[in-house]
């Protein structure tokens, strides 16, 4: 099957994109990297009088340190920012989530901003969202700019999601500091395949060897990537041991945002019961990247 | 019907001109306009790889673009990779380790393997498995491709080596 038919155009500028969203709003769809739109497209499960393809705007494709953390402008290919070293050194966590993303072929195309502006329950770099924060910056018609939290931009609820006119620009991620744990884990059918539950985590270990400012987040578990809040609080303060991590790890099966769904990869019940193992194996994973780290800095 | 776009873009070398629908993928534009049916169609969602062509020198999925957005680009297919008197080490390498057998995912299996060797001369098995989650094969179970993608890579270091010089002394 193919496309319903629509009109095209591929702007050069921010403002002329803007005028086509304007014009044909709820009728119109943005292209990006089109990894997840062509599909649909194809699918006529998404049947747009109009695509606007922005992978000609310019000024888009910018990866650079701002305000204690990395801006990504709406065009960089997610497999440019797993290959950068600038987000490899200061947010490796992100570097290493999109290393889970489908396949090198689709990493290619696909976007990192359009990765978060589709807020797909399962996808990676939503997920790092949801467990270090963020932001992104939004146009909307009339040049109206506003910056929403990357947290609240997830929830489909929330005031902070994006409308009908409006166009992400940038996603921004705070650097994690020198001395970070962190660690992505997924479960997957098969290589490349969707996740059926991934967690990323971060924290710190204080000279006392106590666990500080834990961050711990999940998909697939809910309707979008969320924190275990449950979690950071059974860490927070306590001793960074395979005992204390095991422990923790429990807590995420009772989570209030805890509300994993059946469908034909895994039950609920399994989703559920799968997350304490890999918040574990995080928490583990990171742990010890953490050490090997300090080790060879010593050397 | 939407307003037909013009295109200009260079395939495998030769520069092309066409009048396209928007709703055109990039993958129909190459085998139905152009002819090029070395680039199969399998899925058509981006998951089986068999499309998998250039674009400016990386592999994408052909299915996945509008063939609008190559304009400008380069497109580069299997029909570019090698000639039946000549064919390209990793083709010769796939023929002799029986890494296909009916031959649907091949052309895209060729392009993503042929650039990935560029970048990785001598890569672990774990590399290259990486680089074939991108693919879906139903007859081999991947042991000969895997095996054709070693013998490649062995293979595109020697033909390196014959033709550098020696070094002095």
């Amino acid at each position: 099957m193919k496309p319903v038919d629509f009109d095209y155009a591929a702007p050069k500028s921010v403002a002329e994109a803007l005028e086509l969203l304007a014009a044909w709003r709820h009728e119109a769809k943005i292209l990006a990297g089109g990894q997840s739109l062509v599909p649909l497209l194809v699918a006529r499960s998404v049947r747009p009088r109009f695509v606007i393809d922005i992978n000609r705007v310019a000024g888009l494709g910018y990866i650079e340190e701002r305000d204690g953390g990395l801006a990504i402008g709406a065009m960089v290919r997610q497999a440019d920012c797993e290959a950068s070293p600038l987000v490899r050194r200061s947010c490796p966590l992100l570097a290493e989530a999109i290393r889970w993303v489908a396949t090198p072929q689709v990493r290619n195309r696909g976007t990192v901003v359009g990765s978060l502006a589709q807020r797909n329950a399962i996808s990676q770099i939503p997920t790092v969202g949801a467990a270090i924060g963020g932001r992104l910056k939004i146009v909307g018609s009339g040049n109206r700019m506003r910056t929403a939290e990357t947290e609240a931009f997830l929830d489909a609820s929330s005031a902070a999601t994006l409308q009908p006119d409006e166009l992400v620009l940038e996603c921004w991620f705070p650097e994690q500091k020198p001395g970070t744990a962190w660690a992505f884990v997924e479960v997957q059918r098969r290589l490349a395949h969707y996740a059926l539950v991934g967690v990323a985590v971060v924290f710190a270990i204080d000279p006392a060897g106590l666990i500080t400012d834990a961050r711990v987040a999940a998909s697939g578990v809910a309707d979008r990537p969320i924190r275990l809040g449950s979690v950071e609080q059974a860490l927070s303060s306590r001793p960074a041991t395979r005992e204390v991590f095991a422990e923790a790890s429990r807590a995420a099966v009772n989570d209030p945002l805890m509300a994993p769904r059946e469908d034909v990869h895994a039950t609920a019940e399994y989703r559920r019961a799968v997350t304490p193992t890999l918040v574990e194996r995080a928490l583990i994973q990171a742990k010890a990247r953490l050490e090997a780290e300090i080790q060879s800095g010593r050397q | 019907m939407s307003q037909r776009h013009s295109l200009i873009l260079e395939v495998n070398g030769q520069m092309r001109n066409a009048l396209v629908a928007p709703r055109l993928l990039l993958c129909d534009f190459l085998r139905e306009d152009l002819e090029l049916t070395g680039t199969h169609v399998g899925c058509q969602v981006g998951a089986c790889g068999a499309c998998t062509v250039l674009l400016d020198g990386k592999p994408v999925r052909s299915c996945l673009l509008f063939a609008l957005q190559a304009e400008g680009r380069a497109i580069r297919t299997v029909e570019a990779l090698g000639t039946e008197q000549a064919l390209h080490p990793v083709q010769e390498a796939f023929e002799e380790q029986h890494g296909l057998q009916c031959g649907f995912c091949t052309p895209g299996i060729l392009i993503t393997v042929a650039h990935f060797l560029e970048s990785h001369p001598e890569p672990t098995d774990e590399e290259i498995m990486a680089v074939l989650a991108g693919h879906l094969c139903r007859c081999t179970g991947y042991r000969n491709i895997l095996a054709a993608v070693r013998a490649a890579a062995t293979q595109i270091a020697r033909d390196k080596a014959a033709a550098s010089p020696r070094p002095p002394g």
